[in-house]
């Protein structure tokens, strides 16, 4: 088995659809064949917000500060903004090879995202009940990262901190 | 106002073509994309398509006329519409090469390559667009990346390196002589007529053992390499040509065991001189890497089921890896052009394609960034093209490496003649089982042997390992092909 993880370091910024694209072809092809090593994409994007199947598309529309550019994506939740600047990291990973529960695998991800940030002298820590990784500021916590899962047939797909 | 139509450049070796047939008479109303024209260029019979509505006015070059690349060969216009003369100001018949200055502006990494399109065109737009010109659009801008040319300058007297000998061994002033060559070539009959004899089997060999040394002074920069010792020996296009003399020649003895001389096709021809160009002016030098391929094989097998990777073969795997390392070496991806480095800005990628007496190569474009799926579904389309004999103006141009498949041969490893207008070219052999030695046991895998061929003005060693060390990287963790 393949246990070496590969690091995709895509040109930013990129347009959301192209990252999307290649993560698809991605997960298509582990689910395919499962000894394809994990791979970690990492990417900044142009400007988008994206937007879960769930939000009627109205309320995006008034919601949004003009102009923005926004794309539906096949998930549940509200819109989530990416823009340059700002850090996207999208695991591809076979989790039968990780545990095959997706609880300790969201739990892996902060712990590895707190660990990250401590190397960049930054502070960081999970909070019960709220998923993502937070910095203590004074007066109120603020979310650092925020983390989102998609997994199909055990091959984990979204996320975005 | 109405609208030249031009030859356009339908291969990156293209100087002239034969116009076959007008498939549109004069007074037929033209379509954008409508067939207007089949040209018979050096390799291949291809369509000239419409890039523009309107009446076809005025045929310049009837069926049967060799045109230079650039030279107008028709109107399209609206109907009634006045042809204003003097338009084609380019000659139409093959004549010897004239310079022609480059006047491109796009910021593609073309250069002044031989017989540019759209030169001498006055009045209609231009269209600026690369990538535009495959076709025949008027006022045309040249094809991308024409550095792929065949390296004949347009400036360059054409001579084949026999000719040149025995013009300089007896005296002829070969750069007033006509060429009757391919192209406007100056060969050994174009001696002989200048000099009003014909050569003895005795002058022709005196004149092929002074080859090396003539060459090594006209290029001061060549070392001498392995690579030179062909250079001592006959040229394929001139083995075929009638040499009536009355020594025993190479010729006659071969005729005496019964050897038959059989013209070469146009196609041949030009394989037999790009390939003598290749190795005389291109030093070359090879390296070859081991991949293992166990897990791009089971890839392979485990895509191919999806509609989308559909007739998935290693070549296009190789093609999408070559590319990615081309990215990360772009070196390879370069190219020595007349005491320059051309470094273009796109990765096309060419599949040599065998046809049965010659080969095409059709070029997938921008391969680095294409998905695997795309350059599945694009190489073959190119290669089918190729085969059948059709292939789209845009297949053949635009070349910045290239890739030579043995297939299914048990050859365990080749090199590769470097396409002249490229840096290098990657030879790939069969894949075979052997023995590998993993963590001190004796496991049994498959293996792949690819040699990369690199020109040394440009390419070192170095750069070369690095190139095939991404490339070896790439193959070995398939997935990295998918990103």
């Amino acid at each position: 088995m393949n246990r070496k993880l590969q690091v995709i370091d895509r040109p930013g910024p990129e347009e959301y659809s192209a990252t999307l694209s290649v993560q698809t072809n991605l997960l298509e092809a582990k689910v395919q064949d499962p000894e394809l090593a994990d791979v970690l994409i990492l990417v900044e994007h142009d400007e988008v917000y994206t937007v879960g199947r769930s939000v009627p598309v109205q309320e995006v529309a008034l919601a949004l500060p003009k102009p923005a550019r926004w794309i539906e994506v096949g998930r549940g939740g509200e819109a989530t903004f990416h823009g340059p600047g700002q850090l996207v990291a999208y695991p591809i990973f076979d989790l039968t090879r990780h545990g095959k529960d997706v609880h300790v695998y969201l739990r892996g991800l902060e712990r590895a995202g707190i660990r990250c940030l401590a190397r960049l002298g930054v502070k960081a820590d999970v909070r019960n009940g709220l998923t993502g990784i937070w910095v203590q500021t004074p007066g109120s916590w603020k979310k650092i990262a925020s983390i989102g899962i998609g997994v199909r047939r055990w091959v984990s797909a979204t996320v975005s901190p | 106002m109405a609208t030249e139509i031009t030859m356009p450049q339908l291969s990156d070796t293209m100087d002239e073509g034969t116009i076959l047939t007008w498939l549109k008479k004069e007074g037929d109303s033209v379509q954008r994309g409508d067939a207007l024209a089949e040209v018979a260029t050096d390799k291949a019979d291809l369509e000239i398509e419409s890039f523009h509505e309107g009446v076809l006015l005025k045929i310049h070059s009837p069926a049967g006329t060799k045109v230079r690349v650039g030279s107008v060969i028709a109107l399209v216009g609206e109907a009634g519409e006045q042809v204003v003369g003097g338009v084609n100001s380019v000659p139409q018949q093959a004549t010897a090469p004239q310079p022609q200055p480059s006047t491109q502006s796009h910021g593609g990494p073309s250069h002044g390559g031989p017989s540019h399109a759209g030169q001498t065109h006055t009045g209609t737009a231009a269209s600026g667009q690369p990538n535009s010109s495959i076709q025949a659009p008027a006022q045309q801008t040249p094809p991308p990346q024409a550095y792929g040319g065949n390296g004949n300058g347009t400036d360059r007297i054409k001579i084949s390196p026999l000719a040149k000998n025995l013009a300089q061994a007896h005296g002829v002033d070969y750069q007033s002589v006509q060429g009757t060559g391919d192209g406007g070539r100056i060969v050994k009959r174009d001696i002989e007529g200048a000099l009003g004899r014909e050569f003895s089997a005795d002058d022709i060999d005196t004149a092929l053992s002074g080859e090396t040394a003539g060459r090594v002074n006209e290029a001061p920069q060549a070392q001498p390499s392995p690579t030179q010792v062909s250079q001592a020996q006959p040229r394929p296009a001139e083995r075929v040509q009638p040499a009536p003399t009355q020594a025993p020649s190479a010729q006659q003895s071969q005729q005496s065991v019964g050897a038959a001389q059989v013209p070469l096709s146009r196609m041949r021809a030009t394989i037999a001189t790009r390939m003598a160009q290749a190795m005389s002016e291109i030093p070359h030098f090879y390296l070859t890497v081991k991949l293992e391929v166990d897990a791009l094989s089971r890839m392979r097998e485990s895509l191919k089921v999806l509609p989308q990777y559909e007739g998935l073969t290693f070549n296009h795997l190789i093609v999408k890896a070559a590319a990615l390392a081309l990215k990360a070496h772009p070196r390879i991806n370069a190219a020595y052009r007349d005491g320059n480095l051309l470094q273009p800005a796109q990765i096309n990628v060419g599949i040599i394609t065998a046809l049965e007496d010659g080969l095409l190569i059709p070029v997938v474009k921008n391969a680095d960034a294409a998905p695997l799926a795309d350059i599945v579904s694009d190489s073959k389309a190119l290669v089918q093209r190729a085969r059948s004999g059709r292939p789209k103006p845009d297949d053949l141009v635009g070349g910045t490496f290239s890739i030579s498949n043995i297939g299914r041969a048990p050859v365990e490893d080749f090199t590769a003649v470097i396409n002249p207008g490229q840096g290098a070219i990657l030879a790939v052999a069969g894949i075979q089982e052997e023995a590998l030695v993993k963590q001190g046991q004796v496991v049994v895998g498959k293996v792949m042997r690819v040699t990369l061929s690199v020109d040394h003005r440009i390419i070192d060693g170095v750069i070369a390992g690095e190139y095939l060390a991404e490339l070896k990287r790439l193959i070995e963790d398939p997935v990295l092909l998918l990103a």
